[in-house]
């Protein structure tokens, strides 16, 4: 292997990862916007078919009942303007750079992602309504763990991407902030912190006015 | 073969590196003193040709990030960190001189 091709490989990882974990080195603004808005939407629909819902700053969960389409389609909108104003308001304090709406509403809108592929999952035909069973089995104390069940595969499945999904969002969330607001190290960190968990508060009490969860 | 760089730093103690010796290409005069580097010199390659494009791009950032294919708050971050280093290099030359 020559050297050239070796640094190319690693020019090519380092790319490659930076797309995964900060897209927004490369993408920000009205465009970073237009694409974070469409994909919010999308995953609302498939929320919808999913009978799923997005309700909270950082949640999913899945229902036996629809709820109605525009409860499924406003979570994600409310939940990304919310966090961009905390962000927005977290920035223009701690950042010595001149931070820009359009930045950090576009990159917070891209940062949300990751749920696509959740959503994309809750569709995918009994994956939902085999893991509620056995979620809501374990909650009823009634489980029953005799080996291999799809209704088992479904629900950790269900879990693992859920898990994922929200850990790779969390790290795009904050990369969107640092980029956008030009902010690092530990005050960027908790005023990130601060920002996701009031987010996630007044999130919850939004939802719950709105569609009375 | 790999271009030359300009050293600004010393390697032995890290401190700033003054010109001594200027010549003439043409006929090889030689004028000896000791002459700071001008900040800009001070700065890496890659920054230089980033202040060169900005020039070139008549200060704007965003017609930057298009011709770098980064984003806008990439390059506004970039240039900030560069106003921070000519700032530590302008401090450092007075601590010199005092």
């Amino acid at each position: 292997m020559t050297a050239a091709s070796t640094e190319s490989d690693a020019k090519r990882d380092k790319t490659l990862s930076r797309w995964l974990f900060n897209p927004f080195y490369y993408l920000a603004g009205v465009k970073a916007m237009a694409i974070g808005i469409v994909i919010i939407l999308i995953s609302g629909v498939l929320a919808f078919f999913g009978n799923s819902r997005f309700d909270g700053l950082l949640d999913f969960h899945t229902a036996p009942v629809r709820s109605p389409f525009w409860h499924c389609l406003s979570d994600g909108i409310i939940s990304w303007l919310l966090l961009s104003t905390l962000l927005l308001v977290a920035g223009k304090i701690i950042s010595k750079s001149s931070v820009r709406v359009i930045d950090v509403f576009g990159t917070q809108a891209l940062a949300r992602a990751p749920y696509l592929f959740l959503a994309l999952a809750s569709v995918i035909p009994g994956v939902a309504s085999r893991a509620l069973r056995f979620g809501m089995s374990i909650a009823a104390n009634q489980a029953v763990f005799d080996g291999f069940s799809m209704d088992i595969l479904a629900f950790s499945f269900i879990i693992i991407i859920t898990i994922a999904m929200t850990i790779w969002m969390i790290i795009l969330m904050y990369r969107a902030f640092a980029v956008s607001c030009n902010v690092s190290g530990s005050r960027a960190i908790s005023a990130f912190i601060v920002s996701l968990l009031i987010g996630e508060l007044v999130s919850k009490i939004i939802l719950f006015q709105l569609s009375g969860l | 073969m790999a271009q030359k760089t300009l050293p600004t730093i010393c390697p032995s103690c890290q401190g700033i590196l003054k010109v001594q010796r200027l010549t003439c290409t043409s006929c090889g005069t030689s004028v000896e003193g000791s002459y700071n580097l001008p900040i800009l010199g001070q700065l890496s390659g890659d920054d230089q040709d980033f202040i060169l494009k900005l020039i070139r791009a008549s200060g704007s950032l965003k017609e930057l990030a298009g011709l770098y294919g980064i984003s806008y708050p990439t390059v506004r971050n970039r240039l900030d960190s560069l106003i921070e280093k000519i700032a530590l290099i302008k401090e450092k030359i007075e601590k010199q001189e005092d």
